[in-house]
């Protein structure tokens, strides 16, 4: 049901990877109901997926005319005039099985931690190469993801899944039939078609019409903890050197991002209703853009928080249908692949198990909890009280699980680590480190070298890091290179 | 800012455990001193009387600084790559380290396997099982025979002598009498006190005294029972003499255990001596001999204030699987990992106590397993197949028997080769088949899995045996 970036993304998996012996897929959207796919900034999953598709990475770049993504850099959010980098890739690297910023922290040279990072070294000096294989080289030392055009992604993926034998139906759906027991039988259309099926996909975004509106499942609202819940975007024209990166600035009553891409930069304000007006917010907006808006600024709203259960009965929630987590560090896409990589695992025989569907809620609910917690992090650690908005987040409650860790790494700069979560013990180290999060103590085992041995081997690092990303190319001349430029 | 590091640190009782952790510490946190402190008439643990050691082993040794061929040259140890089970459901099987087979398209092999029907024992296609089956072993490489890691089958008193020697080499001190006491105050030991009337302060004390648990027990005994799942409570063992030609003859990298009314009996192989022991329940056998008892469970919390407790003083699991070495050198790694300053901050001990928690009812968990999927018709295995599972056990039994899935959860010790080694060998099959395994043509399948077998064989019969391998080291020291 819907085919914006969830339902274009989840029929093309089930029908490259399941194939038609599994199932037949059919795909129900609207041309009148527009996607809510903005610029789209991804993590490093994207290109698994893509792969796993068959997907060639120029092929898709031209499509969508996406640039490469290093990171996100995050500015003025624990101060005004702050700015870090988010990387996809470790800061230095274990010595005798303790983290590197152990010893950064015994040097007392914490600060510099991102010197230490070959991809926030490459984005601040807008370089970009794909990582080399031999894992002794710097070079091999970071992932990479895309920035894209979301209004593009769809239906490129739409033109490969109706070849591999996608049905797709053009209507709007007006009623849903649901059996005795609730589960969906069919949805009928505008012009009356009825289409059954054994299992349905809801990608309606946030109307959520299948699994919020026919099933009932209750929203978990997280509001409290993270208040944006509108935005306003608007393209502009690039006016520098094309980053390989996003940008997360923060502003009075939220956050705004600039996603470079090939042929524009998106920019959006995302911000909180309660803390200031719509036309406020597009003010500011239209005021920080770097150039002449390109079209009309559009907006969005929507609520932070997930459905309490994402597969109910015989229906599955894929995107913003099942839960909505702001773009802050560009988690939209990764839920959706998340969502689709269960649903080939426990891909359900009729009728339905309760097994498979509790195996599939939980690893949702798992990755949803921990992103939050992630996401929190950067609007409570701060210092900023400059307006109502930002006194609010920062001396809320927070979760007691992104408490505990928050004190784990101030103590001594442990980060609680698990199997099951995107985001791993990097960037963590990123955020907290970036918001000011600043550890009391560190491993004692750091204690080993000398000083004077310590302070050169740190030294020749930083040095061999900024060597290695000056023989990278700029990041517009590997694009075109790589015969990845958009015609 | 005052330093608040630990400098000193005491460890209480001088069996395996306690030397491990005096010997990790001395070797892997610099700028402290770690002094051993023996108990008189310390209760042997699992870990002074069993040898079985899982792959666990050679990190610990890799992280103290130890060659893992001194380590078999000195002490006379083999090398160990799982367990042989006879009896317990199913056929008899190998759990043996490491992968099974290959993927094909994508879907995991275990997967395929089960798909076409498991004509073939699933162990067959694992390298470290079939070197095992074969009496052979080379360490693990890049093509067909890798994937695994080897563990150890060690001689306890032999290896208690060779880390006690490694310790003190280090620079661990062994005081020149026992423990008599410790001295308390709330929630921490104060000091020490000597059979000779010494007194001894540290930072940070570990109880490392087996089930007597003589330090954590001060401060509580918050005992979590696991008999209703692991009912055996009593063992006794039975130690070969040594062989009249130990020379070259078949050495099996494999523990033996085979079930039998009432527990279970393991025989352990070490170069030129192979020695028996018996596991069971008090209820329903009897055995003649040195009977000793136990009890599994673990305590609530391993830390409290400033003692840790480690090995069995924290957790008792019987010698399946190699479990208690296992569990003494994760315990300890986590230790030597988490080394909190002086103020000893709740939320870091709460954080220690919870993943080695954690960790302690997964292994449980994995144990369990054994049990719960027994097809003997025994009263006494009928009753510990029909005992209410632990949920997360439960689910991930629910899971697989439903669908062949296999959450591997935060804390596990073994891996999904593990899981399915045990589970497709004790003859538990998916009900349903998987949708992606189901899109290969089975064909293929079939012939992926002869060629596979075919080059595995090969290349097994190419590797040297155990035996000649461990004299290899010999030569090559």
């Amino acid at each position: 049901m819907g085919g914006g970036t969830a339902g274009w993304m989840t029929a093309a998996a089930l029908a490259a990877v399941a194939g038609r012996s599994v199932a037949e897929v059919h795909l129900v959207e609207s041309e009148e109901i527009g996607i809510v796919g903005v610029g789209e900034a991804t993590l490093p999953h994207i290109r698994a997926f893509n792969t796993r598709l068959g997907i060639g990475e120029a092929e898709f770049m031209r499509a969508t005319g996406a640039t490469f993504k290093l990171g996100i850099e995050f500015c003025d959010w624990a101060r005004i005039g702050d700015s870090y980098i988010h990387p996809f890739g470790a800061f230095g690297h274990d010595v005798d099985g303790v983290g590197f910023h152990h010893y950064l922290s015994r040097a007392g040279q914490i600060a510099t931690l991102p010197e230490y990072s070959l991809p926030v070294v490459a984005a601040r000096h807008a370089k970009f190469a794909p990582p080399l294989e031999d894992p002794r080289s710097l070079l091999s030392t970071f992932g990479y993801a895309y920035q894209f055009d979301a209004t593009r992604y769809a239906p490129f993926l739409r033109a490969r899944a109706e070849r591999q034998g996608v049905t797709r139906t053009e209507g709007r759906v007006v009623d849903v039939e649901q059996s005795a027991t609730g589960d969906v039988v069919a949805v009928v259309l505008d012009d009356g078609q009825r289409i059954t099926g054994d299992l349905f996909i809801d990608c309606s975004g946030f109307r959520s019409l299948l699994l919020g509106q026919a099933m009932g499942e209750p929203f978990e609202d997280w509001s409290h903890w993270l208040p944006c819940d509108r935005a306003v975007a608007v393209p502009c024209a690039d006016a520098g050197t094309l980053k390989p990166y996003t940008t997360a600035t923060a502003m009075p009553a939220g956050w705004r991002w600039r996603i470079p891409l090939q042929h524009r930069v998106g920019n959006g304000y995302v911000y909180s209703s309660a803390h200031i007006d719509d036309g406020a917010a597009q003010d500011a907006l239209l005021r920080s853009i770097e150039s002449a808006p390109l079209a009309d600024p559009r907006m969005l709203r929507f609520k932070a928080g997930r459905r309490a259960r994402s597969w109910v009965g015989n229906v599955i929630g894929v995107g913003l249908a099942g839960g909505f987590l702001e773009p802050l560090e560009s988690t939209s896409i990764y839920l959706i692949q998340l969502a689709i990589t269960q649903l080939l695992e426990l891909f359900p025989a009729t009728p339905i198990s309760p097994i498979d569907r509790d195996a599939f809620n939980r690893v949702v609910d798992l990755e949803y909890d921990r992103i939050r917690d992630f996401l929190i992090l950067h609007y409570h650690a701060t210092t900023r009280d400059d307006s109502p908005f930002w006194d609010h987040v920062r001396t809320m409650d927070v979760p007691d699980t992104l408490a505990e860790k928050m004190t784990l790494f101030r103590q001594r700069g442990r980060v609680m680590t698990y199997r099951e979560g995107v985001f791993l013990e990097p960037s963590w180290i990123a955020v907290y480190l970036g918001q000011g999060v600043v550890p009391k103590g560190y491993d004692q085992r750091a204690d080993r070298p000398s000083d004077a041995a310590l302070v050169q081997a740190l030294a020749r690092l930083r040095t061999e890091t900024r060597d290695a990303v000056m023989t990278m190319p700029d990041h517009a001349a590997y694009i075109a290179q790589s015969g990845a430029a958009a015609a | 800012m005052s330093d608040t590091r630990i400098r000193t640190i005491a460890v209480v009782g001088d069996g395996v455990a306690g030397w491990s952790a005096a010997a990790a510490l001395k070797a892997r946190v610099p700028g402290i001193s770690v002094a051993l402190i023996p108990v008189a008439e310390l209760r042997p643990g699992f870990v002074d009387l069993f040898g079985g050691a899982s792959p666990s082993i050679g990190e610990f040794h890799t992280d103290i600084g130890l060659d893992e061929r001194d380590v078999l040259t000195r002490t006379g140890a083999s090398i160990r790559l799982g367990t042989r089970f006879l009896g317990w459901g199913g056929g008899d099987y190998t759990h043996a380290y490491g992968r099974a087979g290959m993927p094909v398209d994508g879907v995991p092999f275990a997967t395929i396997w089960a798909g076409s029907g498991g004509t073939e024992p699933f162990d067959s296609f694992a390298p470290s099982a079939a070197l095992a089956a074969a009496g052979r072993f080379i360490p693990p490489r890049a093509d067909i025979l890798g994937g695994y890691a080897n563990g150890l089958q060690l001689d306890p008193p032999v290896y208690r002598r060779f880390i006690e020697a490694y310790a003190r080499h280090l620079g661990v001190v062994v005081t020149a009498s026992g423990m008599r006491y410790a001295e308390t105050n709330g929630d921490r030991v104060t000091a020490l006190h000597l059979d000779d009337g010494g007194r001894l302060e540290a930072d940070l004390y570990i109880d490392a005294t087996n089930a007597d648990a003589h330090l954590i027990t001060q401060f509580g005994d918050d005992w979590q029972d696991w008999s209703p799942w692991l009912p055996c409570d009593s063992f006794v063992q039975r130690r070969g003499t040594s062989d009249a030609e130990p020379g070259d003859r078949f050495l099996s990298p494999l523990e033996r255990v085979e079930a039998i009314d009432g527990g279970w009996r393991l025989t352990s192989c070490l170069p030129g001596r192979t020695d028996t022991a018996i596991v069971y329940a008090s209820g329903v056998r009897a055995e003649p001999g040195d009977v000793r008892r136990f009890r599994s469970g673990r305590r609530s919390r391993a830390w409290i204030g400033n003692v840790v407790a480690i090995g069995e003083a924290h957790c008792v699991v019987e010698p399946l699987e190699a479990a208690p070495l296992h569990v003494l050198h994760t315990q300890i790694d986590r230790l030597v990992a988490s080394l909190p300053d002086r103020d000893f901050d709740e939320v870091e001990l709460a954080y220690y106590n919870r993943e080695t928690g954690q960790e302690a009812d997964r292994l449980r968990d994995f144990l369990i397993l054994h049990y719960a999927t027994s097809d003997r018709p025994e009263p006494f295995w009928r009753a510990a197949r029909d005992a209410a599972l632990p949920p997360e056990l439960a689910e991930t039994l629910t899971l697989f028997r439903e669908r062949g899935r296999l959450p591997i959860r935060d804390g596990e010790s073994f891996d999904r080769d593990s899981w399915h080694a045990v589970l497709l060998g004790q003859g538990i099959l998916p009900r349903r088949g998987d949708v992606l395994a189901a899109a290969i043509d089975p064909k293929r399948a079939r012939a992926a899995m002869a060629d596979f077998r075919a080059r595995l064989s090969k290349a097994v019969a190419a590797a040297p045996t155990h035996g000649a391998y461990l004299a290899s080291l010999r030569t090559n020291a």
